[in-house]
């Protein structure tokens, strides 16, 4: 089956497969979630080989295995079929500020009658894989994954929460950065709120001009909410 | 969540093979025309299909320097153009400043095709992480000056369905006032034809390109690739109201589900996309003898008919003898990412102009795909609701139910 994936979908399903064993969710059914994946750049190295090879062998070089695997959809398209998932899935993002595209994408498909909960699966290399004209990385590269499971918030609830506000109410309060969170601060975020015995400081950023994402854990001062779920975060390396 | 707000489509934007201004492409489709013809742009005579439905020139939007958009790459172009004219098209263009207005575009292989696009003219970017990092859909919002969120989504050619549906969601939560819905694909090139085609997924009826797409007719044997763009202004009802805006129709359903079978196959139970629809017809509130007009995904691939008729007939039941369903993509090629987002465009036709757009080649119908087909020429009725189906490579089944806005 992942024969033919690109390396952030395999690094994207063993994050998602690592969370997954997490006791926190050890009771959950996943048939009916939805997945949405992020990949930053996907299929960027084999687009170079690919092309130099149409070059060498003509229409015939192109394998047939590189538009399904290399297209913004084969990382949540993988998941979904790996963990038999039969709610939605799609790609997200694609670039730069992928991460907060998936969380907005994701988060809302938990609003109302919706799947029970949602694989949110961001991933990147870093720093960034340049290819030569052989489709091979110029320097020493290594692909990060995360995968959170969102899923509704619930009374009590102390772990992580995500909260997606559209207008900054949380006026006053600084933000963890310009921008939107990159895979590597989502990840330093996540282990943050994971080792520390109080609850830390809720990591804040934008979304637009106005709106807000906040990662935080426990009982926050809340900014308002319109959609809540809370992460399972994990985090896995490979070696490229 | 207000459920009985509404969200209305009050402005349409496109670049398809039939023309790029709704009415002509309504016109078009109405009339049972073909976009599709031998490819002449690119050399294919290597390629096992050489047929395509392409888009010519793409007009320059009004707020740009002619020679700054010619430089722009082509699927840029495609999205810089629908998103503007939708703009426009709604009369949302001078008060875009004054509300929170977002952008959900449909955008299968944004960076893979820009690449290809940007070597083919003799660029680098690909070699280089500091050249152009902007995404699309943001360069939107920074062109047009807009202050909401902007997202990509990616569902092959599920996409559009998928951008409507968040779209539609985000306005219900609040999120934005205006939305930019939609899906853009420029997937014509060599790459692409030889992707698709070494999988076999292609018409290789290359003698009679106005022919070669032929959705549930005996002597179909794939699809014909397209290139197309697609985009709309969502708003709350009760905005358009306001103010009085023209109105095509109400989003008043979606649903979406995922095969969990194969990255490009569908699968053979048929189970998760009749999910799909389902859902997509409860959350609209309709029932399947209600439906005016079904456009179907229906490719015109061997196995995708079979396995969507299989799907129709399950969620219609008796009603499958008497609910139109045609497949425009017999005209329009199928647009990949851009494919669901025209569909809505064709439903929006239908709508406007009670008419159902026909099946044109649908010579000899498959005994496989029994359905209440509209071959060849347009049927007259009224069309009140109308269903898009648009599955995708990733298994994704999505099914968008549009209404007339009341």
């Amino acid at each position: 089956l992942l024969k033919h994936a690109d390396e952030q979908t395999v690094v994207g399903l063993a994050a998602v497969l690592h969370a997954a064993q997490h006791e926190r969710l050890a009771d959950e059914d996943f048939t009916l979630w939805g997945v949405v994946a992020a990949p930053c750049f996907l299929g960027r190295a084999t687009l170079v080989s690919a092309m130099a090879r149409f070059d060498e062998e003509g229409a015939w070089g192109l394998s047939p295995h590189f538009i399904p695997h290399r297209s913004q959809h084969a990382v949540s398209g993988t998941i979904s079929q790996v963990l038999k998932i039969h709610g939605p899935n799609f790609g997200s993002g694609g670039g730069p500020g992928g991460v907060t595209e998936a969380l907005l994408a994701g988060a809302v498909l938990l609003e109302g009658d919706r799947p029970p909960g949602v694989w949110v699966v961001v991933s990147t290399w870093e720093p960034e894989l340049i290819p030569d004209a052989q489709g091979e990385p110029t320097g020493p590269t290594t692909c990060h994954a995360i995968a959170l499971a969102l899923v509704p918030s619930r009374s009590g609830w102390q772990g992580p929460r995500l909260r997606v506000a559209p207008r900054m109410d949380g006026a006053g309060r600084s933000l963890t950065a310009d921008g939107g969170p990159s895979v590597a601060a989502l990840a330093a975020v996540l282990t943050a709120l994971a080792a520390t015995e109080r609850p830390p400081t809720p990591a804040l950023w934008r979304w637009d001009a106005s709106g807000l994402l906040e990662i935080s854990r426990g009982a926050a001062p809340p900014i308002r909410a319109e959609q809540t779920g809370q992460p399972t975060p994990t985090a896995l390396e490979a070696k490229r | 969540v207000k459920r009985s707000t509404g969200v209305w489509i009050t402005g349409v934007g496109a670049v398809t093979p039939l023309g790029h201004r709704y009415q002509a492409i309504a016109d078009n489709l109405l009339a049972g025309r073909s976009g599709i013809c031998k490819v002449t742009s690119f050399d294919v005579a290597q390629h096992p299909s050489q047929v395509a439905a392409q888009i010519d020139a793409i007009p320059c939007p009004s707020n740009w320097n002619e020679d700054d958009f010619r430089r722009l790459l082509r699927l840029e172009q495609v999205t810089h153009w629908c998103c503007t004219q939708a703009l426009r098209d709604a009369g949302r263009w001078g008060d875009r400043h004054n509300v929170r207005f977002g952008v959900v575009l449909g955008l299968g292989a944004e960076w893979l095709t820009l690449w290809d696009a940007d070597v083919k003219r003799g660029g680098q970017r690909i070699f280089s992480p500091q050249e152009q990092t902007e995404p699309l859909a943001r360069a939107v919002c920074r062109r047009l000056e807009l202050s909401g969120p902007a997202v990509s989504v990616a569902a092959a050619c599920a996409s559009g369905n998928y951008a409507l549906s968040l779209a539609r969601r985000w306005l219900e939560l609040g999120w934005v006032d205006v939305c930019l819905a939609g899906a853009c694909d420029a997937g014509v090139s060599p790459m692409g034809m030889a992707g698709f085609g070494n999988l076999r997924a292609l018409s290789r009826r290359n003698d009679a390109p106005q022919a070669a797409s032929r959705p549930f007719d005996r002597g179909r044997d794939g699809f014909v690739i397209g290139e197309a763009g697609a985009v709309f202004v969502l708003e709350r009802a009760e905005a358009a109201r306001a103010r009085s805006a023209h109105v095509y129709a109400e989003v008043a359903g979606c649903g979406a589900s995922s095969d969990a079978h194969n990255m490009v196959i569908p699968s053979p139970d048929p189970e998760p996309a009749i999910m799909a629809m389902r859902r997509a017809l409860a959350d609209a509130r309709v029932e399947p003898g209600a439906v005016d007009y079904i456009n179907a995904h229906a490719t015109s691939t061997p196995v995708g008919d079979i396995a969507e008729t299989n799907v129709l007939r399950a969620v219609l039941g008796d009603a499958v003898r008497t609910v139109p369903v045609s497949s425009t993509k017999s005209m329009t090629g199928h647009c990949l990412t851009a494919a669901a987002a025209i569909e809505v465009l064709a439903c929006l036709a239908a709508m406007e102009r009670s008419a159902v757009p026909p099946t044109v080649n649908l010579d000899d119908p498959d005994p496989e795909c029994t359905l209440c087909h509209v071959p060849h020429q347009a049927r007259s009725q009224p069309v009140r609701v109308a269903v898009s189906n648009s599955f995708g490579f990733g298994g994704s089944n999505t099914c968008l139910v549009l209404k007339a806005a009341s």
